[in-house]
């Protein structure tokens, strides 16, 4: 198997809350804690997990946009980001990011042909006299009519905003986007037209996607992997249909039975009592342990190691999780 | 409606809509057609190397009144009577009266008019050049202290903390102590002690907008913090400067009166604090026309910006907007 086009390792990105007049740093919230994984060149992963659980602030992160506290990000085998602006100019380019709320993504005080070719001219991609061309090209390949290019973002819907995130995404021919919950802000009507442009998109130019999502339908439609996090940790990650279809982890088990299902086909729901812990004062022991119908007295102490693991049924994956071998 | 290039013309619309608000737009024209016509007047004279008219002592003419009490259709100019002509003659005489010296002289003599539109001019100076020195002081600084937070924001706050807790008063005196009295004094004074209001309100929004999605979405393009700054954020806050202009204005001519009626401002010219200083001596001989005019001429110009300012802050302030847009 070739490198991996985006390996991480043990990252983390902790904020520090500070208290009193000296601001004195009393503790972290731990967003994310420790995040291994990796992006295939071309492969679409999907980052699932319910809200405040780190999944944004691990895009983030990947992005440069906050601090981390520990660990390494490799982009095809070089170690992100750089000190220096103009060195992280190159892997700008090759990294990309669609954000959730396609409202305050664009700036309201620049026209459609600002927002999608500045980029491009930041970049040196193109000269100034062939912007207007570009802009045409890209309003194309997002499937909007490029009489837009000298409108505002307010005068238009928030598909059609979240087509013009991801042309300026897409302008700058990018390895890997990241997409930050790109369709949850939607109407459901056109969350597939959207879904289906990134599909295409991904296709035409061999694109890797890190799919940020609370959404498993969503995920099982555009991911071949999946990443499942709780609390800043991974807990598993697999093949999507493998895990959506048979998951192990307690946690997994309860997001995929908290899929909406039609006419009740019987299944059994795991329902969670309570909310999830504060990251600033997580758990100890196994992070999930104080709303799993499945703990024992061992998981308060003993934090599960994120392990390779075959299933009797279903596929391989990573699981961290003490009981895997009863609940598989 | 959104709130993007229309901000703007929608915020234009609402000022003309309303008829007081107008009045203010065409008192401010005025002025400044004023404070044009006075500078013109100003550069002919020094050009051409000759007393002005605002300059010129006339004993003869000592405390004139204002021509309307002058009974411009009873006596001419000379003082003598014209209730012995004809008709015609008489409105000829007296429109003669009206013309001369409307606003009545001082006690040199020199014309209370052209004097009060010297002060236009001196006014207008001083509210511009200090919101030159002033507003790029206050937006560089509350953008780079907005923007990267950190050590440059705390530098930054001490700073304008440290001007802010002077009074403002003194430490003007203390720059036209150094620089010596005069306009350069009252620029200076005005501009470096005014920009801590406009700083601290462009760093609390740059904050805010650091935050949008945005600005991540320029960070993660690779732009440069400058172009982000100067490009994508100060539009978006371009606002609160427009505001901040039209409301400190009048406050530094009201600074710049009252320097120069304290004597450490304008030397030498006219301007409204000036001959405040000089007519508050006569006052009380009933010489009160002087006064009336000046003082009159400072509350329409103050008035007509201060309701101009607070217009267009109901009209760009998003926060007002919104509840009548979504």
């Amino acid at each position: 198997m070739t490198a991996p086009l985006l390996q991480v390792r043990d990252l983390k990105t902790w904020f520090p809350i500070k208290r009193g007049i000296f601001a004195r740093t009393t503790g972290y919230v731990r967003a994310v804690d420790g995040v291994t994984f990796a992006v295939q060149a071309g492969e679409t992963v999907g980052l699932v997990g319910e809200s405040g659980c780190g999944k944004t602030t691990l895009g983030r992160t990947l992005m440069g946009l906050e601090p981390r506290r520990a660990g390494e990000i490799h982009f095809g085998g070089t170690p992100l980001w750089p000190r220096r602006h103009s060195a992280s100019l190159p892997f700008r380019r090759r990294i990309q990011m669609i954000f959730q709320d396609p409202f305050s993504s664009l700036n309201p005080r620049l026209t459609v042909l600002d927002i999608i070719t500045e980029g491009l001219l930041e970049h040196g991609l193109i000269r100034p006299r062939e912007r207007t061309e570009a802009g045409v090209r890209l309003l194309q390949e997002v499937g909007m009519d490029p009489d837009v290019l000298h409108r505002y973002p307010h005068e238009f819907s928030g598909g059609q905003r979240q087509r013009l995130s991801i042309a300026r995404a897409m302008a700058l021919r990018p390895d890997l986007v990241i997409c930050d919950e790109p369709v949850s802000a939607l109407d459901v009507s056109v969350r597939a037209q959207v879904l289906n442009l990134l599909i295409d998109l991904g296709a035409a130019h061999r694109l890797s996607y890190l799919f940020i999502s609370h959404d498993l339908g969503v995920i099982r439609h555009i991911c071949s992997r999946v990443i499942v996090m709780y609390l800043g940790v991974v807990v598993e990650s697999g093949p999507t249909s493998g895990i959506i279809d048979h998951p192990v982890h307690p946690y997994t088990r309860a997001l995929v039975s908290a899929v909406p299902v039609p006419f009740g086909s019987g299944r059994q729901r795991v329902i969670l009592s309570g909310e999830v812990p504060s990251a600033a004062n997580p758990p100890s022991g196994c992070r999930f342990h104080t709303r799993c119908p499945y703990a024992m007295p061992d998981c308060s102490r003993i934090a599960p190691p994120l392990e390779r693991f075959q299933p009797s049924t279903g596929a391989a994956r990573e699981v961290a999780c003490l009981r895997k071998h009863e609940l598989a | 409606m959104g709130s993007d290039r229309s901000l703007w013309s929608e915020a234009w619309r609402d000022l003309r809509q309303r008829r007081m608000i107008r009045a203010c737009l065409w008192g401010i024209l005025v002025f400044t057609l004023l404070a044009a016509y006075g500078e013109g007047v100003y550069r002919w004279y020094r050009l051409t190397d000759r007393t002005p008219p605002y300059q010129q002592v006339n004993l003869q003419e000592r405390y004139l009144p204002p021509s309307l009490f002058r009974q411009p259709f009873s006596y001419d100019r000379a003082g003598g009577s014209t209730v012995h002509l004809g008709y015609r003659e008489r409105i000829r005489k007296g429109v003669q009266v009206l013309a001369h010296r409307p606003l009545g002289t001082d006690n040199l003599g020199r014309d209370v008019l052209q004097r009060v539109v010297q002060g236009a001019r001196i006014a207008f100076l001083v509210g511009v050049v200090t919101s030159l020195i002033a507003i790029p002081i206050g937006v560089i600084l509350g953008c780079l202290a907005g923007y990267f937070g950190g050590w440059v924001d705390e530098v930054v706050v001490w700073v304008y903390s440290t001007v802010a807790c002077m009074p403002g008063l003194l430490f003007i005196l203390a720059i036209s102590m150094v620089v010596g009295k005069g306009l350069t004094g009252v620029y200076l004074g005005i501009g470096l002690t005014t920009w801590v209001g406009l700083c601290r309100l462009i760093r609390a929004e740059v904050m805010k907008h650091r935050d949008h999605a945005y600005v991540m979405a320029a960070r993660s393009l690779g732009y440069s913090p400058w172009r982000i700054i100067f490009r994508h954020i100060l539009p978006n806050v371009f606002h609160i400067v427009i505001i901040t202009f039209s409301l400190r204005f009048p406050a530094s001519i009201g600074t710049e009166v009252f320097m120069s009626f304290l004597g450490i401002g304008v030397q030498g010219e006219p301007s409204w604090g000036v001959m405040i200083g000089n007519a508050r001596l006569r006052l009380w001989q009933g010489i009160w026309w002087e006064m009336t005019a000046v003082t009159a001429a400072i509350l329409i110009v103050v008035l007509a910006f201060n309701l101009v300012g607070d217009a267009l802050r109901d009209a760009l302030d998003p926060r007002l907007r919104a509840r009548d847009n979504t």
